[in-house]
């Protein structure tokens, strides 16, 4: 699943446009999705942006080859252009700071960015927005430091009274394609592939459901060895089991399931 | 966003991350020179990024990265107990790298820390400073704990600034222990009695299944014979020995390679070891889902995991057997849970 926050209905028109997302109601926020997307508006401010991102990872918990990704314009100093996209790879709020990982080769210039209250007309020494922080704060509960993204495009030179939803929507418009391109690579290297086929995982639960809580845990373990180091299957469907493992049914005695358990773990680890 | 097919950092440490305390000393210059196309990051500790929470270490592994910073006091621990003291009084390892280059899937390092990434202390004169009071007595210090240092020397200097410590201070004793064919980085450092080079040797088999990034056995047993041949004192350590069905086929004749590229009688020590570690790290590891070695029957005592007392004895004895063909048992080491 790919989480999207934006701040600005504005921000996100582009962004719902090219991934063809649908409204949908389910949460108090607005929010779009497809198959593979949940966008939601956050609001402004580094408090909507933590309670949205909680809201929607909290509703749909991300599992661990999910990824999150903030989208929005930022004021930033001179030497940044207007329009200039940038991947943030330290946020700071305060006396805090957080650190997304950037896993993976880009062509974007990387960053620093001062997450504040206020839009600021005052000139920073880094780029400046007012979401990031508590969209990572919330964030970080539910996803680990590679599968959080912050992507900005510089809006102003800390002129806010030059921003106008026009132009905030042009921004993003002018980098969907980069966007695209940035969550691809994100999701490339995370993509892990599955040990256990569906069938694998069916029969692991069938057996465990007849053993001891800490047989239970012992035979797990026993099958990913056996997957690791056989690197074959554990339950090939229509074949005979080439593991030896089989499930058994009927209720059985203390003595049996322990002499159970026993040839378990000696047929997949020996 | 189905068409997936972009690579990741090729590259290690494309991104630096350097305490604002250090910007200014001359190993953090010299490292950004080496690093012109990383991205620096100031930070302001470097456990603001290192202890990071829900940091991913097999993904970061990919893409390694590295940290500059200031080491605060502790700087020597005494030596663990799953290695080996070798009889000293005094017997320390410093952490001042944490994290190594190399990526082994029985690493206690990848149970230990929630990155992948490198710290590297360089305010080196402080650990020496804290290690002055023990130079009365002989003291054994192990550079390469939490680290490989002879892996990312030519980066860090760091084993050479330590050999040329010890050149200045007859009780300062070093272990130097490395899986890398690194051995040219030092060649130029005129040798020390009082210091070793310790390598760790795996079968190639081995070496391609759970010692990533590492050198081949080809290439690590030509830097033992290059470090012999300048007069080094070097130990082979056989540690740990990975135990499965191949054992017998894989690793007695390690040891017939050793000696095949070796004069016996010119290394130093072999030290042999089977697998074993402490349950806490290694039910870390198991939640990195990436290796058969997580996932074995060990037996547990005492908060350390390790092979059956048979399977240990069956270790011990078999590569005991193959290697005094070639040297005498008093230059053969062992570790055994007591």
């Amino acid at each position: 699943m790919l989480y999207i926050v934006i701040a600005l209905s504005a921000e996100a028109r582009a962004i719902v446009q090219m991934l063809k997302l649908k409204r949908v109601y389910t949460l108090p926020y607005t929010m779009f999705e497809n198959e593979d997307v949940k966008l939601i508006i956050s609001g402004m401010g580094n408090d909507n942006a933590m309670m949205a991102t909680s809201t929607l990872l909290g509703h749909l918990p991300p599992c661990e080859s999910d990824l999150l990704i903030n989208i929005g314009i930022c004021a930033a100093p001179k030497k940044y252009a207007i329009g200039e996209s940038l991947l943030i790879h330290k946020i700071t709020r305060e006396e805090h700071s957080c650190f997304p990982d950037i896993l993976f080769e880009h062509s974007l210039k990387e960053s620093g960015l001062l997450t504040v209250d206020k839009p600021t007309d005052e000139e920073q020494q880094m780029p400046v927005d007012m979401e990031s922080y508590g969209i990572y704060k919330a964030a970080s509960r539910f996803l680990q430091t590679h599968q959080m993204l912050f992507y900005k495009v510089v809006s102003d030179h800390f002129e806010p009274h030059t921003v106008t939803k026009e132009l905030a929507e042009e921004l993003i418009l002018a980098n969907v394609k980069k966007i695209e391109d940035i969550i691809s690579r994100a999701q490339y290297v995370m993509k892990k592939e599955k040990l256990f086929t569906t069938d694998e995982e069916e029969l692991i639960q069938k057996i465990s459901d007849l053993l001891s809580k800490s047989q239970s845990d012992a035979f797990v373990d026993a099958c990913h060895y056996y997957k690791f180091h056989q690197k074959k299957p554990l339950h090939p469907k229509g074949t005979l089991h080439v593991s030896g493992i089989k499930a058994i049914d009927e209720k059985i005695s203390k003595q049996e399931r322990n002499k159970y358990f026993e040839q378990l773990i000696k047929t997949l680890t020996l | 966003m189905n068409n997936l097919s972009k690579p990741s950092h090729s590259d290690f440490f494309s991104h630096l991350y350097i305490e604002e305390s250090v910007i200014d000393e001359p190993l953090t210059k010299e490292i950004i020179s080496k690093f012109s196309n990383s991205k620096i990051i100031m930070i302001k500790h470097y456990k603001d990024v290192f202890n990071r929470p829900n940091q991913d270490f097999a993904m970061q592994s990919r893409s390694k990265n590295l940290i500059l910073a200031r080491r605060e006091a502790p700087f020597l621990y005494e030596g663990s107990y799953y290695s080996d003291g070798f009889e000293y009084e005094n017997f320390f390892y410093t952490p001042s790298i944490l994290g190594c280059l190399y990526d082994c899937d029985y690493c206690y390092l990848s149970g230990m820390y929630n990155s992948a990434n490198s710290v590297l202390f360089v305010n080196t004169d402080d650990f020496f400073e804290a290690l002055t009071p023990y130079l009365e007595k002989p003291t054994l210090i192990a550079i390469s704990y939490d680290t490989d240092t002879l892996a990312i020397e030519s980066i860090t200097s760091h084993t050479k600034i330590w050999i040329e410590h010890a050149a200045k201070h007859p009780n300062l004793h070093l272990e130097i222990r490395t899986k890398s064919a690194n051995f040219k980085a030092i060649k130029s450092l005129t040798c020390n009695e009082n210091i070793v080079l310790a390598w760790t040797l795996s079968p190639q088999k081995i070496i391609e299944s759970y010692e990533h990034k590492t050198p081949s056995l080809e290439k690590r047993l030509r830097s033992i014979k290059e470090a012999i041949d300048a007069g080094w004192k070097v130990r082979v350590c056989i540690d740990p020995v990975i135990y499965n069905e191949e054992f017998h086929e894989l690793y007695p004749p390690l040891i017939d390679k050793l000696f095949n590229t070796i004069e016996p009688e010119k290394l130093f020590q072999l030290t042999l070891g089977s697998f074993r570690m402490s349950s806490t790290h290694l039910k870390r590891i198991k939640k990195l889902r990436r290796s058969d070695i997580a996932f074995y029957p060990y037996e547990i005592k005492d908060n350390i995991v390790s092979y059956s007392k048979e399977i240990e004895q069956n270790i011990l004895e078999t590569m005991i057997e193959r290697a005094t063909n070639y040297i005498p048992r008093t230059r053969i080491r062992t570790w055994q849970l007591q």
